[in-house]
C-alpha cells in the first residue's frame, strides 16, 4: 500500500500546493484571498510547507509595502506528483 | 460506502482542477495591457493633434501659433522618450498593483518565452523596417493610400501572431484575437466593406483597428480572467474556511 505524505495529505496544504503548481509565483495576499483563510492559519501552513522544503519564500518590498511571494520547489512538485500517484494506487487497489 | 467513495473522488477531481484555473487566471490578468494601450492611444492623439495644429497654423500663416505648437510638440516628444524609458514601467507597475490589490499577485512564467529574446528582437527589427518602408510606398505614390491598413496587416498580423506564440505560456490565448481581428478587418477592407476612415486622417486606418482590436482582445481576456478567478475560488476554498463560515452561521443561529 502506497504511503501518503502527511505534509501534503492535509486538505488546505494540498490546495496551497495545487495552487502553486498552476502558477510560477503567488504572493501571500493571493493565497489568502483565494483560499479564504485567516492570516495566522495560512502562515502556519506555509511555515510547514517551507520546513518540508516544498515551497520557496521570497520576501521583498513593493515601495514601502512588504511582499511575501511563494513558489513550488522542484522537491515540492515531485512530492505532489508522487502524492497523486499514491492516491490513484489506493483508489485502484480499492476498486 | 459507494456514495462516500464517489464524493471523495469528486472532491479529488475538483482539487486536481485547481492548477488549470490558477494558470488561466494568471494568464488573463491583462489590465496592464489595457493601461498600456490607453496610454499609447492618448500619446498618439497628443502627437497627432499637435502635428495637425502645427501644420494648420503654418498653412494659415499664423507663425506664432505654429512656433508655439512646434515647441510644445518637441517638449512632449522629449517627455515621451523619458516616459518610455523610465516612467512607463513604473506607472504600469503601480497601476497593476492598484488594480489587483484586492486579489494579490499570481504570475505564470515570469520570464518564460522571453528568455531567448533574439527572435523577438529580430521580429521587432523587421517591423521597424516595414513601417517606414510601407509609408514610403504610400508617400511616393507606388501604392494607393486606401490600402494602408491591408498592407500593414501583411506584417502586423505575423508579428502579433509570433509575439503570441512566443509568449503563449505567459500570455492569454485571447490575445490571438488581436491579429485575427486585424487580419479580418484588412480582408473586409480589400473586399470593399466600408470599414475605413476617410478624409485626411489616413493614419486612423491603421491606428483605430490596432488599438481597438487590442482593447477588445485584452478586455475579453480580462473578462475570462474574472470567470477563472471565480471558478478558482470555488475550487480552492479551504475546508477550514468553509468550516469557519459554517461555525459562524451556526453561532449566529
Amino acid at each position: 500500500m502506497a504511503e501518503l505524505d502527511p505534509h501534503i495529505h492535509q486538505p488546505t496544504r494540498l490546495r496551497i500546493l495545487m495552487l502553486l503548481s498552476g502558477v510560477d509565483v503567488a504572493d501571500f495576499a493571493f493565497l489568502l484571498n483565494t483560499l479564504g483563510l485567516t492570516k495566522g492559519n495560512l502562515s502556519s501552513h506555509m511555515s510547514r510547507l517551507e520546513e518540508a522544503g516544498y515551497v520557496e519564500v521570497t520576501k521583498s518590498f513593493n515601495g514601502k509595502v512588504p511582499n511575501t511571494a511563494y513558489s513550488l520547489t522542484r522537491e515540492g512538485r515531485s512530492s505532489l506528483d508522487e502524492y497523486w500517484r499514491a492516491i490513484d494506487d489506493i483508489r485502484h487497489g480499492a476498486d | 460506502m459507494k456514495r462516500s467513495a464517489d464524493s471523495v473522488q469528486e472532491a479529488d477531481g475538483r482539487v486536481r482542477e485547481i492548477p488549470k484555473w490558477a494558470r488561466r487566471y494568471a494568464q488573463n490578468r491583462t489590465l496592464p495591457v489595457v493601461a498600456m494601450l490607453v496610454i499609447g492611444a492618448a500619446a498618439f492623439c497628443v502627437f497627432g493633434g499637435l502635428g495637425l495644429l502645427t501644420g494648420w497654423a503654418y498653412v494659415e500663416d499664423k507663425r506664432v501659433l505654429a512656433a508655439a505648437s512646434m515647441l510644445v510638440l518637441c517638449g512632449f516628444t522629449v517627455w515621451w522618450v523619458w516616459f518610455c524609458f523610465i516612467g512607463f514601467v513604473r506607472i504600469i507597475r503601480s497601476i497593476t498593483e492598484r488594480l489587483y490589490e484586492g486579489e494579490g499577485g499570481a504570475v505564470v512564467g515570469a520570464c518564460a518565452g522571453i528568455e531567448d529574446s533574439r527572435g523577438l528582437v529580430l521580429a521587432a527589427l523587421v517591423l521597424i523596417f516595414f513601417v517606414p518602408a510601407t509609408l514610403g510606398l504610400f508617400f511616393l505614390g507606388l501604392c494607393p493610400i486606401r490600402l494602408m491598413q491591408p498592407v500593414s496587416a501583411l506584417y502586423v498580423v505575423p508579428f502579433l501572431c509570433y509575439l503570441g506564440l512566443k509568449m503563449r505560456r505567459v500570455g492569454s490565448p485571447f490575445m490571438f484575437l488581436w491579429p485575427g481581428l486585424y487580419g479580418i478587418h484588412a480582408i473586409l477592407d480589400v473586399a470593399g466593406v466600408p470599414v475605413r476612415f476617410w478624409g485626411d486622417f489616413h493614419a486612423l486606418d491603421i491606428f483605430a483597428p490596432m488599438v481597438g482590436y487590442g482593447l477588445i482582445a485584452t478586455l475579453a481576456a480580462h473578462i475570462y480572467g474574472r470567470v477563472a478567478l471565480r471558478r478558482l475560488r470555488a475550487l480552492a476554498a479551504s475546508p477550514e474556511s468553509l468550516q469557519g463560515a459554517a461555525g459562524q452561521s451556526n453561532g449566529r443561529a
